[in-house]
């Protein structure tokens, strides 16, 4: 993998003047400048499906950024949790507590930078068949979630460019009794991602099992990155909403 | 000639109660202030807070503040007037008996009509389906006499109160996730495990909304006739029906026939005895 990833574009921002080529895994970005003002967006999958988009433009070069996003829009936007199986199961006893790394699956976000703005362009996942759809509880009381299957890694740098980025997960358990961690179901958009060359991580995420009078649940918070080096990514919005329609008087 | 009317108009008495014209003018002008306040009221909010409220709540608010400050004009309309309804209530009361059975099934409606108000059995904008009636579309509201059904084919479905009331209603985005059921055959001679699995990894891999928690199941429902019938379950999120349902029976054809596994149709063998 190591030689293939050196070709693909890196995450940070671009500047065009006339013509830029971008390349994902299984994906192709093209921007040029057509004509005075107007800049063209092209984006092909390996499947053959194409984006196209027009940027208009009163400078002569535009600026955008290349940066990971988090893994909740394809194939379409439908919940903000994850539902993130683990490849191994984690024991934790009675009153002990563990933090491990996962690998957990990214989208790229193409953002168009104007002065201090960073607007949400286009999105793609470069890795469609690992994203899908997992119910965590009951079909009517339950979470929808996005459902990844994680492999726990060793390193803060084992992330996979544009298909992954790496998040700390902390447990401490409080119950009276050990307990098993095959999963972890949480809101991913409470967490940022950061960005540094090739390499992405998710902030931490911690996980506390406590018992309140009879009934055993689960807390979960996020714990931000707290190292300055690595660039943050800005957050994914959908740019395009429905604008409601005027009522006039009835 | 005018003042003449107006002066004959001063003062009149009904049921007991003594009016004045200017009295009626107030109350006529208390009536259309009221009206108009109402309806740049509604409007107003329509037009500022409706987008942000969901499509039930914001049409519920719209209605209860439209007829509220139509009701609250009519109290002040009969204050200022001076009018004492105990007359007319009690001279109404053998009339209304004779309307009321005339018009019990508009009264019906009505009162059925606040009543799903009240229980609100489905969200605008929701699919239901009502079974008995073989109706089924989006729910779009209720309205004093009628509920009103969008079918999947675009067109309004009227539906008398009373009969929504007192049917079986099933809704079919409330739960979160939806599951969805085909059958597809294969031979007797085919391996049911290998088609299973071939089915799932087809099934898995090329629809992206078919959830893998749970996971697609299958079950052997039928040694049939011609075929061994396999009844596939898979369960997707409530919007994505279209995604979903429409292409299963098409990818897990698809499937079989790549893999190489038969899909009989029926066949008989007619034996000619000598």
């Amino acid at each position: 993998m190591g030689e293939s990833v050196k070709q693909y574009s890196k995450y940070g921002p671009y500047e065009i003047e006339e013509k830029l080529e971008l390349f994902f895994p299984s994906v192709e970005v093209r921007i040029s400048r057509d004509d005075e003002g107007h800049f063209s967006y092209l984006r092909k999958d390996s499947e053959g499906n194409i984006v196209e988009k027009i940027i208009p433009s009163v400078s002569k070069k535009i600026r955008i950024e290349v940066a990971p996003i988090r893994p909740l829009n394809y194939p379409a936007r439908r919940t903000n949790f994850v539902y993130l199986k683990f490849d191994k199961e984690v024991f934790l006893s009675k009153g002990a507590s563990t933090s491990f790394l996962v690998r957990c699956p990214i989208e790229i976000g193409i953002f168009l930078v104007h002065e201090s703005n960073k607007d949400s362009m286009d999105w793609f996942t470069c890795d469609p068949s690992s994203s899908r759809f997992g119910l965590y509880g009951a079909p009517d009381t339950g979470k929808l979630c996005k459902y990844y299957k994680v492999p726990i890694v060793k390193s803060e740098l084992d992330s996979e460019l544009h298909l992954s980025c790496v998040m700390k997960v902390s447990f401490v358990n409080q119950l009276e009794r050990g307990y098993s961690i095959t999963k972890a179901i949480f809101p991913i958009t409470d967490h940022l991602l950061y960005y540094k060359g090739e390499k992405s991580q998710l902030d931490s995420l911690k996980v506390t099992l406590r018992k309140r009078v009879a009934v055993e649940y689960v807390e979960t918070a996020e714990v931000p990155l707290t190292q300055t080096d690595w660039t943050q990514s800005p957050s994914w919005e959908k740019d395009t909403q429905t604008p409601s329609m005027e009522m006039g008087l009835e | 000639m005018f003042h003449e009317i107006f002066e004959s108009l001063d003062s009149f008495e009904i049921a007991g109660t003594e009016f004045s014209l200017f009295n009626l003018v107030i109350g006529a002008i208390i009536m259309l202030t009221g009206f108009v306040i109402a309806r740049i009221s509604k409007s107003l909010f329509n037009k500022y807070y409706a987008p942000i409220l969901p499509e039930h709540t914001a049409k519920n608010f719209g209605k209860m503040i439209y007829f509220g400050i139509i009701v609250i004009s009519f109290l002040v309309f009969t204050t200022s007037t001076g009018i004492d309804f105990s007359g007319l209530l009690v001279a109404g009361g053998i009339l209304g008996i004779v309307i009321g059975f005339a018009t019990q099934s508009v009264v019906s409606n009505l009162i059925s009509g606040i009543f799903l108000l009240i229980e609100k059995p489905a969200k605008q904008g929701d699919s239901i389906e009502l079974p008995d009636s073989g109706i089924a579309g989006s729910f779009v509201d209720v309205n004093a006499f009628s509920t009103r059904v969008r079918k999947f084919d675009g067109t309004i479905m009227r539906i008398p109160n009373e009969k929504f009331f007192t049917s079986n209603i099933r809704v079919l985005s409330d739960s979160l996730v939806r599951r969805h059921e085909t059958t597809i055959g294969i031979a007797y001679k085919e391996d049911i495990d290998a088609a299973i699995e071939v089915l799932k990894k087809t099934i898995c891999s090329r629809i992206p909304y078919v959830l893998h928690e749970p996971e697609p199941s299958f079950r052997v429902d039928e040694l049939g006739d011609s075929s061994i019938n396999i009844s596939i379950f898979v369960w997707y999120p409530k919007k994505d029906w279209g995604k979903v349902a429409p292409i299963l029976l098409k990818f897990a054809k698809n499937a079989l026939d790549d893999a190489g596994i038969e899909i009989p149709f029926p066949q008989r063998v007619v034996w000619k005895g000598d």
